[in-house]
């Protein structure tokens, strides 16, 4: 079997876009945030108008008496350009072939063809980049490159984390108060989080977002009180909180941050951002260079809001 | 660091450099602003506290605010009702728990000011330092 880099690269470009479609399923399936939530798209800026009335209504009296103090603002969300650059040398590619395929039996497979673009992708590409996108998502912090060096991963855009301590900074959010959580009160906590949502929204249906750790606390302290444990058939998998209509959703990417988002599940407001016409997700191009295999993508992405107004969170980061 | 030793004209030579140095935040903040900058404006007022842990013990404290904290929402307490979750600007609950009087221009922008009572503005901030809310200095 001969195997060449110009062999390579082509193989790896026809499983690209062979498998273009599932390999974007994949992506999106398993990124936490941009499965769940609404994308939209944009060429540069995603801005949404962010009007809010105090009070409109008054007794009557024949007199205009204006009324209603109002702020005409917008939430803006800008795109920011990513980048991914993957080099494999001549050197790891023979190492691949010659040492490591030769265990490698696939019975009714084209090795020659197939094996290697399927594991670079399926094995390798993919989960790292469902990784990165992943906590990119919550805790990126966008961050200039320097001219000629690659960034981090971590510095390519903005996420949610970083989203929400600027606009809390700003008072664009207000917090609603739990304090630190504690194990032994997470439920408590987070009920007395949800009744203290302002009235029109108290009852909405939604899903509140919170590190898989607070959620596995939530739902410990819940069966200590009155699941199983408590002589009580009353499992809370699920991880509802009773009588509000919302339920926990654990998120992996937030590990490490005490902070809870309410998201309801009528409102389209926390949202991510991809350039309108561009593939949402990136599609690699490999190239043949000098001894050596280069995969090139470019996509966009912005993690933000729509409406401050709509968004409610705690205090703690 | 004034101290006893420091004279009258020292004293003044620090308080002046003090000065120079806040404008120059001041300065720095309002460029920022006016750039678009995320800036966390200071919270004025400040009410001592008191209240009592779940084990009887007294507790007295200071509360101030963070910079930025500029609103709050008012928590899920008893006697509240439609108030609860509702936006009010801090140094007005602050105002308020100390008995002074609100500022025009905060009652024309959040109305439901004027149904908080002086000790519900305290029952406020004592949940807040109670709880340990982020907010607080």
């Amino acid at each position: 079997m001969s195997v060449t880099i110009a062999g390579t690269a082509d193989s790896l470009n026809r499983h690209a876009v062979t498998y273009k479609s599932t390999i974007q399923q994949d992506l999106r399936q398993e990124l936490e945030f941009e499965n769940f939530l609404n994308p939209v798209a944009c060429d540069n800026t995603y801005s949404a108008p962010n009007v809010t009335f105090s009070e409109v209504i008054q007794p009557y009296q024949w007199q205009f008496t204006q009324k209603g103090g109002s702020t005409f603002d917008a939430v803006e969300n800008k795109l920011q350009k990513i980048k991914i650059d993957i080099l494999l040398t001549g050197d790891d590619l023979e190492k691949f072939w010659d040492s490591w395929m030769v265990e490698w039996h696939e019975i009714g497979k084209d090795v020659g063809s197939w094996t290697f673009p399927r594991f670079i992708y399926n094995q390798a590409v993919i989960p790292k980049l469902i990784e990165e996108m992943n906590s990119n998502a919550w805790s990126g912090v966008y961050a200039a490159p320097t001219p000629g060096t690659p960034g981090a991963s971590s510095s390519s855009v903005n996420g949610y984390a970083k989203v929400i301590a600027d606009a809390v900074t700003n008072s664009d959010i207000t917090p609603i108060n739990t304090g630190a959580f504690v194990s032994t009160t997470m439920v408590d906590q987070i009920e007395t989080w949800c009744d203290a949502l302002p009235e029109p929204y108290r009852d909405l249906p939604g899903d509140i977002l919170i590190s898989s750790t607070h959620a596995r606390a939530y739902e410990r302290d819940y069966r200590a009180k009155f699941g199983p444990g408590n002589s009580v058939i009353n499992p809370n998998n699920e991880l509802r909180v009773d009588a509000t209509n919302k339920t926990l959703r654990p998120v992996a990417a937030m590990e490490g941050s005490s902070r809870i988002i309410f998201v309801p599940r009528n409102i389209q407001n926390m949202i991510w951002g991809t350039r309108r016409g561009y593939s949402t997700y990136p599609v690699i191009r490999w190239e043949v260079d000098e001894r050596s295999v280069k995969g090139m993508a470019e996509f966009y992405r912005f993690y933000g809001f729509e409406h401050w107004g709509h968004v409610f969170i705690n205090d703690q980061t | 660091m004034a101290n006893d030793k420091m004279t009258s004209e020292e004293l003044q030579k620090a308080i002046d450099e003090q000065k120079k140095i806040i404008q120059e935040q001041d300065a720095a903040i309002k460029k920022a602003k006016s750039n678009g900058q995320k800036v966390s404006e200071p919270v004025e007022g400040s009410y001592t506290a008191n209240w009592k842990t779940p084990t009887g013990e007294a507790m007295k404290k200071k509360i101030e605010f963070v910079n930025g904290a500029i609103n709050l929402r008012v928590p899920r307490l008893d006697g509240f009702g439609i108030q609860v979750g509702k936006i009010v600007p801090s140094r007005a609950v602050f105002a308020l728990a100390n008995g002074k009087k609100v500022k025009e221009e905060d009652i024309a922008t959040f109305p439901n000011l004027a149904d908080i009572s002086k000790e519900q503005a305290q029952a406020i901030i004592t949940y807040f330092a109670q709880i340990g809310a982020a907010c607080i200095k």
